[in-house]
């Protein structure tokens, strides 16, 4: 039996996949250009959420958002050009610790900078009202509509796009792209830039929908690379559809109930990496991760 | 992107376009940490220029990290204690220090640091942490390094069995869980739904009420335990909301708190009474809105008059940021006490000294009288709701 309503379960998952999604979309997407798994990209959720909480003082809320997605944006791009393009020279192995350490670097000196309380974007608490049969507050709503718009801009993008056709093909095939006349640096500190603002949104919806901690894009790690290879490691599609269904399939089984007894919450990561489990087993190369890759 | 292939000097702005918005912040946000005046501060009292040589003692708080604003009020109660006692007669005719390490209010960092209290400091005694998950450890790598443990935050009952050299200045959980479970009760509570986070304490103290609480005839209805950093509560508070109870019990604390605070008002369950156990863990760094008019518990950091607190307000121009300054405090003039009374700094006599010496005092947070297995006999607790933002303990 399940406890919750359908809508319930399904406002559930998409407040929780949104967040989600944007970061595993991203990821798999420096990961398809590049076929490196960065580890900091994170914390350009984080780097977003404190560029916003820090500017919500002097502009109002959407406008320190929007600047605070621009320092992520500037961040990706110049984290590309000054380290990673250079550490992949190396490889991908030291290019992924080298994603780790600039991860812990990030957060050390965020916490020296602005300490290791919560910090709050000041807004109105607000109570919830019933949408299509959940409940869910204005915020919420506005959350789930510009990770959706976010996320739909993006795939529009890569898909109708000069530029979408050339990221499409340096994922393809690099050095194939390149001698076809594809400025392939360009097209990945692009893509850098593209991720890293996705990563924030996402950073900047957290940080108004909770707090920002140091540690607030370091705790998404797990779900967001599971995320990213249930949904096929590359593909953008894949990522986001994942995000969802995992966030719904974790949202269905805590909501069963077996005659009165249920799974307690404190399992809801373990639900997750059992689906993760049981997508390495049985689909390797992920949901969408087929012998076309699709970015 | 071709201007970052040809201007690495557009590079160089963007970057500092980061470092700079990010600057911004901070600078707003220290000025608005000190924002309101605050009055003017005694400085803490100058040392007796008598004493000569030092006795040296660790602590390991978290300074940073989740629990920081707990920390931080940790070290003002050991800097109070030892300001106090080098302005009286010292320990031994010498002078108190205590060595802070910062545990981050993490397993790992907490063990380096009593590691290095242990082999570099050689300290007799070290007190410390806050988390129980911390504490436990702590406790035991202190126990096979000859090395004397005083708990001053932590609570999980575990810590009962952590070494005949390990105490507490704090009651543990079992003590907690009752006094909650009875305050519930005859406040007319018969069904709660509680939440807690799972972990060495959150499992605990969930046990611990409910036991109490069972045990007096009423009935918990729900009992989750929640992962903590977690983007959002949504269906764990949606399990609470379902149970249908007459009070929702919740021990949260840092982020996780706060969220689950904001979230409990958005779905409108702040319309049924809310019980916090051990209130000022979260509700400080939570929404004023989310928690007003919120009841609870928690320790209390100055039971025997005010003078605690006035010396504190005294030297730090504010009232307690949390309850838990007084358990530090208390377990600094416990050791001096104990290191006075072994004639030595050396940790098998001063552990030996410890009970003996706690029978009697009387510390800022109550009689300090220990039991056979090292842990506080009695723990004094008080009753309290958030007006306005701030726990009123009156």
């Amino acid at each position: 039996m399940i406890t919750q309503q359908v809508p319930e379960l399904v406002a559930d998952a998409l407040v929780r996949g949104s967040t989600i999604a944007l970061l595993a979309a991203g990821l798999t997407l420096v990961y398809g250009t590049m076929r490196f798994a960065n580890v900091a990209h994170v914390e350009f959720a984080t780097v977003g959420a404190y560029a916003t909480v820090s500017l919500s003082g002097v502009f109002i809320v959407p406008v320190a958002g929007i600047i605070g997605a621009v320092v992520a944006v500037a961040l990706g791009a110049a984290m590309y050009e000054l380290l990673f393009r250079r550490l992949l020279v190396m490889g991908e192995m030291p290019a992924m610790i080298g994603s780790l350490a600039v991860s812990v670097v990030i957060q050390a000196v965020i916490q020296l900078a602005y300490g290791s309380r919560p910090r709050v974007v000041p807004h109105e608490l607000e109570q919830v009202g019933t949408v299509l049969g959940a409940q869910l507050t204005a915020s919420q709503v506005q959350l789930v509509a510009v990770s959706a718009s976010a996320l739909a801009l993006t795939g529009a993008l890569l898909r109708w796009t000069p530029l979408g056709r050339k990221v499409r093909a340096v994922a393809a095939d690099a050095e194939l792209a390149r001698v076809s006349g594809v400025a392939e640096r360009r097209v990945v500190a692009t893509v850098w830039a593209i991720a890293a603002g996705l990563a924030a949104i996402s950073g900047i919806e957290l940080a108004l929908e909770s707090s920002t901690t140091p540690a607030l894009g370091f705790n998404l790690l797990l779900p967001v690379f599971s995320a990213a290879i249930v949904g096929g490691l590359g593909s953008v599609l894949g990522a986001v559809i994942a995000s969802y269904g995992v966030a719904l399939l974790e949202a269905i089984v805590l909501a069963l109930d077996f005659e009165g007894s249920a799974i307690p919450v404190s399992y809801r990561p373990a639900i997750g990496f059992v689906f993760l489990l049981l997508a390495l087993i049985f689909r390797p190369r992920g949901l969408l991760g087929a012998k076309v890759r699709i970015v | 992107m071709r201007l970052f292939r040809r201007h690495s000097a557009t590079l160089v702005l963007l970057s500092s376009a980061v470092v700079l918005s990010l600057a911004a912040g901070c600078a707003t946000t220290d000025a608005s940490d000190s924002a309101p005046a605050r009055p003017a501060t005694t400085p803490l009292p100058s040392a007796n220029p008598a004493l000569s040589g030092t006795i040296t003692i660790g602590a390991v708080l978290p300074l940073t990290g989740a629990n920081a604003t707990v920390g931080k009020d940790q070290q003002r109660g050991i800097e109070l204690a030892v300001a106090k006692i080098n302005a009286g007669s010292g320990v031994l005719g010498r002078k108190l220090a205590v060595v802070v390490e910062d545990s981050q209010g993490q397993t790992t960092a907490t063990i380096d640091a009593a590691r290095k209290l242990v082999a570099v400091s050689r300290v007799p005694l070290v007190i410390g942490e806050y988390a129980s998950g911390n504490t436990i450890p702590m406790q035991q790598f202190l126990q096979q390094s000859s090395v004397v443990g005083i708990n001053v935050g932590s609570s999980s009952i575990e810590l009962r069995g952590t070494g005949a050299m390990q105490f507490s200045t704090i009651g543990l959980d079992d003590k907690a869980g009752e006094f909650s479970a009875n305050a519930l009760y005859d406040k007319g509570f018969r069904k709660v739904a509680m939440l807690a986070p799972n972990n060495a304490y959150g499992s605990g103290i969930a046990r611990s009420v409910a036991d109490a609480f069972t045990g007096k005839g009423g009935q918990v209805v729900a009992s989750e335990l929640y992962t903590e950093g977690q983007p959002n509560y949504r269906q764990e508070l949606a399990r609470l909301a379902n149970a249908d109870p007459d009070v929702y019990v919740v021990t949260t604390y840092g982020r996780d708190g706060a969220t689950i605070n904001a979230e409990m008002f958005e779905l409108a369950m702040t319309s049924k009474p809310v019980f916090d156990i051990y209130l000022s863990q979260d509700v400080p760094d939570s929404d004023a809105k989310a928690v007003e008019g919120r009841i609870g518990m928690d320790v209390t950091s100055s039971v025997g008059g005010s003078e605690y607190a006035a010396y504190y307000r005294r030297t730090y121009g504010e009232g307690f940021m949390t309850s838990f300054s007084g358990f530090a405090y208390d377990a600094v003039f416990l050791a001096a006490l104990a290191i006075e009374k072994a004639g030595a700094p050396d940790a098998g006599k001063v552990a030996a000294a410890i009970p003996e010496v706690a029978v009697s005092y009387q510390g800022v947070t109550g009689a300090l009288a220990v039991g056979p297995d090292g842990q506080r006999l009695a723990q004094p607790y008080t009753l309290g709701t958030v007006r306005a933002g701030r726990i009123d303990f009156s």
